[in-house]
């Protein structure tokens, strides 16, 4: 799991590079999201197991990028012309929070249950208004063709599995270390599926 | 108080398999809520289209009748009635032409009279359609249009009996869409030469109609137009697809496939 979810990324790129042209604005947002959380997942590698520092900061810095990645998508999927005030300036107030909780909270060297849960349940929310969206206006459409149905169920799927994973992180931490790894292995899993789950969404971006 | 001794492992454990399940579960039904609201409305529209083919159907077919009755009483109220006056001039013929010196003129008049009526009559419905078949019909056609107009008609069967062996609506339809093609290009193109071609390709029988007239750009055809209309609705309640292929000053041809 190790090893195999990490190169997994790579088919969500590759079908997205492929299909670039055809893809639209906001699966483009995934793809951004895909090459960030790839980088940070390759540089956390390196600080954690070639050089043994502690690479949780990555984490509280990921934990906003996401955010706002994610947001980007659903921000194209509902507002097609003028974005809401409040949505714009949300990636900017989960910001202020994810700081205000490495000072004051969950310091930049600990994992960041706060923020992450938040976040979690933030995109959850988005992820099921985006089902409701669909329902309402294309009762008669197959969604199943829609890249954007796959792509909103890999994230859906990935923050409802791993929000409690989220919540109590830290609780795990202080137990046992194969509990741990047990743990982590599944969060693992759900990471492949979201992959999966997004390359799907991104195959079926070709016309 | 109580000392809590739950595991919290297992605890997240259920948690995590809890939310992933509803997660889950969520949009596995929501896949199978749209299938259903698909399916119910592809019924629909399915429903919708076929209650306006029968009701196209519907009024086609009055619309034949209509021509039916019109096309009999004209044979055999006004025709006979025309016959009958012809037959009293002819009797009565001196006595009249003694009283009337115009009289002599009054035959030809009436004879004239009585052509344009049966042509009518045939027009409206050809009553060797059901009696002779299609073939028969088209020949008839030709006749009556070669004598009447400057624009020759010819009609060339290469199907054989596959033509009168077309069931009495489609062979209905395939006239009245003819009708409709020789009244435009009369109208419109200008053109010197119809011919109308039966023929089978792949097993299908395809009727060709051409005209050497000026033709005009493919993309100006008004699928709007009532003639294209009634064209396009009668082939199809017929299950027969069809072709135009025309351009300026290169006539027209239009291709019907008729179904196995």
């Amino acid at each position: 799991m190790g090893v195999i979810v990490p190169l997994s990324i790579l088919l969500p790129l590759f079908f997205g590079v492929l299909n670039f042209r055809e893809t639209g604005v906001p699966a483009r947002s995934i793809l951004w999201y895909l090459l960030v959380a790839g980088l940070i997942n390759l540089l956390g590698s390196v600080l954690g197991t070639g050089m043994h520092v502690n690479n949780l900061p990555l984490l509280h810095i990921f934990t906003a990028m996401e955010f706002y990645l994610l947001l980007k998508f659903y921000q194209h999927l509902f507002f097609a012309e003028k974005v809401p005030v409040l949505f714009r300036l949300l990636p900017l107030f989960f910001l202020i929070t994810c700081i205000i909780n490495a000072i004051y909270f969950q310091s930049i060297y600990t994992y960041n249950s706060y923020s992450r849960s938040l976040e979690a349940l933030g995109i959850m929310l988005l992820a099921v208004n985006y089902y409701a969206k669909i329902a309402a206006n294309t009762g008669a459409v197959n969604v199943t063709a829609s890249p954007y149905f796959w792509l909103n169920s890999g994230i859906f799927l990935y923050f409802s599995g791993a929000f409690m994973l989220f919540i109590f992180s830290n609780f795990i931490v202080a137990g046992s270390k194969l509990n741990f790894s047990i743990i982590w292995n599944i969060h693992a899993a759900l990471v492949l599926l979201m992959y999966l789950l997004f390359t799907l969404g991104f195959i079926k971006c070709k016309k | 108080m109580q000392k809590i001794t739950d595991n919290i492992f297992l605890l997240v454990l259920f948690a995590m398999a809890g939310t992933f399940t509803l997660a889950t579960s969520f949009v596995f039904f929501f896949l199978r809520y749209q299938r259903k609201a698909q399916q119910q409305k592809e019924a629909m529209q399915k429903a919708e289209l076929q209650h306006s083919e029968n009701l196209l159907h519907a009024a086609l077919q009055s619309q034949e009748d209509e021509r039916r009755r019109i096309g009999r009483d004209l044979h055999d109220d006004v025709g006979a009635a025309l016959s009958n006056l012809r037959m009293v001039m002819g009797q009565g013929s001196k006595a009249i032409a003694e009283t009337d010196k115009d009289a002599p003129a009054y035959k030809p008049l009436i004879d004239n009279i009585i052509t344009t009526v049966r042509n009518i009559s045939h027009s409206l419905s050809p009553p060797g359609l059901e009696l002779f078949g299609l073939e028969h019909t088209l020949y008839e056609f030709c006749d009556t249009f070669n004598t009447s107009g400057a624009i020759s008609l010819s009609f060339v069967n290469e199907a054989g009996n596959r033509v009168d062996a077309l069931d009495k609506n489609t062979a209905l339809a395939l006239y009245r869409v003819l009708q409709e093609l020789v009244s435009n290009t009369i109208k419109h193109a200008a053109a010197k030469k119809i011919v109308i071609r039966f023929c089978i390709e792949n097993e299908h029988l395809v009727l060709v109609y051409s005209d050497d007239g000026r033709g005009f750009a493919a993309d100006s055809i008004k699928k709007t137009g009532m003639g294209m209309q009634n064209i396009e609705a009668r082939l199809t309640m017929v299950q027969a697809n069809f072709t135009v292929d025309t351009s300026p000053g290169n006539g027209i041809v239009v291709r019907i496939i008729l179904s196995k």
